[in-house]
């Protein structure tokens, strides 16, 4: 069928503007570094071909042991909540839906930052993560429950409810990095997030939710269009309607927490990208997951280069940018979509 | 073959009672028209009996076997029901939309074969939408969004039918006209059609039985003409009918003295 051309051609365009962008952002930053000798780092590392060395061994950890895993990490973390935004768009019928916007991330980065201050790490290892999924999926419920999905307005009702939570859980994370004695610094850390200072470890972290994430969420493509005609419509089609939503919030969360709990929160790449794509490739699901999901990728990628590199000598927090980017586009959608009532 | 047995069915929400010891069975191939005034209990009886609401008290045999003992997955192979939707939020096709009918036949991880597809072009033609298929649903007016609906419950090839209120919103020239296709369909594949209607005019012409339900009781059941008679309208709308002979079908009509 041409759906699957669609798919192929969509997903080999993206993959090439993904592999072009990696390469351009291995070449900027202070210390110039040329394509052949990126290069030459490169296919010495991952195919341990004992190249003759003409570059210093800073040229090599530049490009092998800060940009590289710095712009691997932003491409999963991007994919990982465009992903979440997809799902969380689709199963609540909103076009409004991000995993910032909800309030998720925030609880996220609450549940992350107390786990981290209180070092429960010490105790076993993968405590950050579950701390941040509990704080991500307590406000997220906090949420909903506020916005009373019945109610009529409810793409407006659950963006005041978003607002509330997100306010309530800043303040909170606030407090708590202040009671530790901690700087500023970590303060704006987890309120706009940032790839500084991240290692291979932290790539290694995110992997496994991110694939299986994905692996689940793409699987159930039919659903997710089936839902899309109306929750009634899909029970009459046989969804079993409240057990998928669930189980497709607690994936969406899991996504976003996970993510928050390395980078902090990074706002409206959920929002964003999914809609561009939808208007680009359509509203089916099948499409509309994998293409979302490298332009996440690609989009945070681009958002870490500029925070990373538009100051000379300094950085700027990444959300700073996905917000100057994400915030007007939100606001386009908010005039033009609740007017529309469709997009 | 009765396709539908209710047995001394009673529903209640929050201790009131929708449903009162409802009994009846249905016929395979049958039409039936469900009527009744508002708050009388015809829409919870529909989500009975296609399985969406459990009951709490009394039995539904589908086909001899209880209808809770249906997984939702298999029971949306053998029943369809077409309500007024929402129109979707996102801009699917008209063509994306009805091939959504086939979700319950579809195993997971698979995806349409040469027959679904075959099978939905035909119903798009049937149904004069095939020069519509690629355009978005929102661009459709109300009759041509209740066609689609039809297209797509088609598509699903179920035994039965349910239909809640299906000409609402909609002129006479497309009430009779989604009425026709909703006819033509059942008689080719011998479906049984269970619709609530308001309209009981609509009703006489279209049904062949019908169930007149008042305050969760069934008041009447039985043929068109046996259930519009005068004393039982006027009992249980409140109002005095006039019933007069359609001149062209014969079939019992209403009028109302205003």
């Amino acid at each position: 069928m041409n759906k699957n051309k669609k798919l192929f051609l969509w997903m080999g365009g993206l993959f090439l503007f993904l592999l072009i962008s990696i390469v351009i952002s291995l070449r900027i930053g202070s210390v110039g570094v040329t394509i052949h000798t990126i290069y030459r780092i490169l296919v010495s590392h991952l195919f341990s071909i004992p190249l003759e060395v003409d570059w210093s061994t800073g040229q090599e950890a530049i490009i092998w042991n800060l940009r590289l895993p710095r712009i691997l990490l932003a491409m999963v973390v991007g994919g990982m909540l465009s992903l979440a935004g997809v799902a969380f768009q689709g199963i609540l019928q909103n076009p409004l839906a991000d995993p910032y916007i909800l309030g998720v991330s925030s609880g996220a980065a609450l549940g992350a930052a107390i786990s981290i201050l209180l070092q429960t790490q010490r105790l076993f290892i993968l405590s950050t993560s579950i701390s941040a999924f509990i704080g991500a999926m307590a406000s997220l419920g906090f949420v909903l429950w506020l916005a009373n999905l019945q109610s009529r307005q409810k793409n407006e009702a659950l963006i005041l409810a978003g607002v509330v939570v997100q306010s309530l859980i800043g303040a909170l994370l606030t407090f708590a990095i202040a009671l530790s004695g901690e700087q500023m610094q970590t303060i704006i850390f987890w309120m706009m997030g940032s790839l500084a200072n991240k290692e291979w470890l932290d790539i290694g972290i995110l992997l496994p939710y991110f694939i299986f994430g994905f692996a689940f969420l793409w699987t159930q493509h039919k659903e997710f269009n089936v839902m899309a005609l109306g929750e009634r419509a899909a029970i009459h089609l046989g969804v079993d309607v409240n057990k998928k939503k669930w189980m497709i919030l607690l994936v969406a969360s899991l996504l976003t927490a996970t993510a928050v709990s390395i980078v902090g929160i990074i706002g409206f790449v959920g929002l964003v990208i999914p809609h561009m794509l939808r208007i680009l490739t359509g509203p089916d699901h099948r499409i509309l997951i994998p293409v979302s999901t490298i332009a996440g990728a690609i989009f945070l990628l681009w958002a870490d280069t500029i925070a990373r590199s538009i100051l000379p000598g300094r950085e700027i927090p990444i959300g700073v940018v996905t917000a100057l980017i994400g915030a007007p586009f939100f606001a386009y959608l908010l005039r033009q979509g609740l007017r529309r009532k469709s997009l | 073959m009765s396709i539908f047995e209710v047995k001394q069915l009673s529903y209640q929400i929050d201790t009131k009672d929708i449903l009162n010891n409802l009994s009846f069975s249905i016929q395979e191939g049958e039409s039936i028209g469900i009527i009744g005034p508002n708050g009388s209990g015809k829409t919870t009886l529909l989500h009975l009996m296609s399985g969406i609401y459990l009951p709490k008290n009394g039995q539904i045999l589908f086909k001899d076997r209880p209808i809770t003992a249906y997984s939702k997955k298999e029971l949306a192979r053998y029943i369809a029901f077409m309500e007024q939707e929402a129109i979707p939020l996102l801009s699917f096709t008209v063509e994306e939309v009805v091939a959504m009918g086939r979700y319950p036949w579809l195993r997971p991880f698979t995806s349409l074969k040469s027959r679904d597809y075959s099978l939905i072009d035909q119903i798009l033609a049937e149904l004069d939408l095939d020069k519509k298929r690629t355009e978005p649903i929102h661009s459709l007016s109300g009759g041509e969004r209740q066609l689609v609906a039809i297209a797509r419950a088609m598509v699903q090839e179920p035994q039965v039918l349910f239909l809640d209120e299906p000409t609402t919103y909609l002129d006479i020239g497309h009430q009779v006209m989604v009425m026709n296709h909703i006819r033509n369909w059942q008689q080719k594949n011998n479906l049984t059609v269970i619709m609530v209607l308001h309209d009981l005019n609509l009703a006489a012409q279209y049904t062949d039985k019908l169930i007149l339900m008042n305050q969760g009781k069934l008041q009447a059941w039985g043929n068109v003409a046996e259930v519009l008679e005068e004393q039982k309208l006027a009992h249980v709308y409140q109002t005095k009918p006039v019933i007069i002979k359609h001149p062209v079908t014969g079939v019992s009509q209403i009028l109302l003295h205003g």
